[in-house]
């Protein structure tokens, strides 16, 4: 575990070199972050001014689902920027090296990009994210229950990295992939009740960005019954299992075609 | 003679282009399904919107949901390309292997552009069939011919419109190589917020939309959709298409100045 600690902040510490050589680039890309992320607080507030809800759900409900989307969407970026690389170290046949090496590979190639950009975003989602919850009713459980369920979004969000890394190993095709979940992702922008079915139960429990993103929210709203809560973390526990059983499949079909 | 030439040399770069995406098929797939995955987002989000609501910024239920559906097709032919893929060459210094070559980079683009983009029209008629029979959305058909005249200019300057930011974006490659999409991505936030991706831009009170309708970015969306919804006059489309033609042509000579710059600056690093 020690040594696992140790790599990771080597890691973290190369990627944050390799950002800070680029200064224009990284003050553009905080911008652009910070920009994105106060035009959607600014949009939502000025459909607001004229509406009083979306759906059932008021203004501060529909930042609680936005701000969960964005916090853990964010963590998840800043955790596994690395996999957005590895198309190139599977096609240079760079990721053999990875394999020689006493490290798991899906360490180095999940955790090895920490990304520093999102880390300067965050104060600001988590500022803007308290003071909602502030504005909300909720018992400390719920509370403990949303902090529980955003660790279940997490794992969840890793274990979709792994399956897009074990895509990469198998079909080298990883940029799409990575893209596509990203889009699916934001489909947790907004609570998955505004979607038609049989489309909310596909995004809840199939590609489970209901589970992700509006379980955990709706906890805190009392509006999610026990057994859902039950499924969600089963679900979560699941993904991980079978998603490790896949890299596992992929690494033993790994031909190294390019190396 | 020499037009000759040039034009088989680019209709060759165009076959290449257009295999390309029969080769990559599953890459071709997931980038269409992206296209439509956002669409869903922002098509649900307005009919939960309207959901309790009749009126909202003076838009209708059935007006915003046209408006949401008309960028399904917009998007795929305007904002769709693959010229963003220059960065990563210029950052990578993959770009060497065209200044040895006898071909102007900028057109080689457009024309994979080009060929990227009717390949996305071939999808979008079976997305756009798949998606009304689905959703079933209210669909206007823009009949009058002036209209769809004016339509189907509005979206050639709305193509090189965009082709000029985005070619702008990807140049600054040559200055900052560690992080080449770091100006795409300002750029792709700037297209969803101010270029009528997420909402019609009239949705804002009056003074707001009049300073926005100064920058390029409502002309890559929302002004070819409002033109063929009929809500533009002919007078307000001609100072609408003098406002793209001067960005286009303003953006060229930037891109120009940027381009000499940058190859003067360019040290090929990564190869």
């Amino acid at each position: 575990m020690k040594k696992y600690l140790v790599l990771w902040l080597k890691m973290t510490s190369n990627s944050f070199q390799t950002i800070m050589s680029s200064r224009v680039g990284f003050l553009i890309f905080t911008f652009g972050k910070l920009l994105r992320f106060i035009l959607y607080l600014g949009f939502i507030y000025f459909l607001f001014s004229g509406v009083k809800q979306i759906g059932q759900y008021s203004k501060n409900e529909i930042l609680l689902f936005l701000l969960t989307f964005v916090f853990l969407g964010s963590i998840g970026q800043m955790f596994f920027r690395e996999v957005y690389r590895f198309r190139s170290r599977i096609v240079s046949g760079d990721f053999d090296f990875d394999l020689l090496k006493p490290v798991n590979p899906i360490f180095r190639n999940l955790f090895g990009g920490f990304d520093l950009l999102d880390l300067l975003t965050m104060p600001l989602i988590i500022i803007a994210l308290v003071k909602t919850l502030e504005g909300l009713h909720f018992e400390i459980w719920q509370l403990v229950l949303y902090l529980l369920l955003s660790v279940n979004c997490l794992l969840i969000i890793g274990s979709i990295h792994v399956l897009v890394l074990s895509f990469g190993v198998l079909k080298t095709e990883v940029d799409n992939a990575i893209m596509f979940y990203r889009d699916i992702e934001t489909m947790g922008r907004f609570p998955v009740d505004i979607y038609k079915q049989p489309l909310r139960e596909i995004l809840t429990f199939v590609i489970q960005v209901g589970v992700m993103f509006t379980v955990p929210a709706k906890v805190l709203l009392n509006l999610v019954s026990w057994p859902v809560i039950i499924i969600s973390i089963v679900v979560g526990l699941l993904t991980f299992f079978f998603t490790q059983r896949f890299w596992v499949y992929a690494l033993k079909r790994y031909t190294s075609a390019s190396s | 003679m020499w037009h000759n030439y040039f034009v088989q040399k680019y209709w060759t770069v165009f076959k290449t282009s257009w295999s390309n995406g029969f080769i990559y098929r599953f890459n071709f797939l997931l980038w269409r399904a992206r296209s439509v995955l956002v669409v869903l987002t922002v098509y649900f989000l307005w009919e939960a919107v309207f959901d309790s609501n009749h009126l909202v910024a003076g838009y209708t239920r059935d007006k915003i949901l046209t408006y949401v559906f008309l960028t399904l097709v917009l998007r795929s032919v305007i904002l769709g390309m693959r010229s963003m893929d220059a960065a990563g060459e210029i950052a990578d210094g993959r770009l060497s292997n065209y200044l040895l070559k006898p071909l102007n980079y900028h057109i080689y683009w457009f024309v994979r552009d080009l060929a990227d983009k009717i390949l996305n029209i071939l999808f979008i008629v079976f997305e756009t069939i798949g998606l009304y029979l689905i959703l079933q959305p209210p669909i206007f058909i823009q009949t009058n011919p002036l209209i769809l005249l004016e339509f189907g200019i509005i979206v050639g300057a709305a193509i090189c419109l965009n082709f000029v930011l985005g070619n702008i974006a990807s140049n600054f490659s040559f200055w900052t190589p560690g992080n080449a999409w770091g100006f795409w991505f300002l750029y792709l936030v700037f297209q969803d917020f101010l270029g009528g991706v997420m909402y019609p831009l009239d949705i804002f009170p009056k003074a707001v939309t009049k300073v926005i309708m100064l920058l390029p970015f409502p002309y890559l969306l929302f002004f070819p959709a409002n033109v063929y919804l009929g809500k533009v006059a002919v007078p307000e489309f001609l100072s609408g298409l003098g406002i793209v033609v001067c960005w286009v042509l303003v953006i060229t000579v930037l891109l120009k100045i940027e381009w000499r710059l940058g190859v003067r600056d360019y040290k090929a690093e990564g190869r």
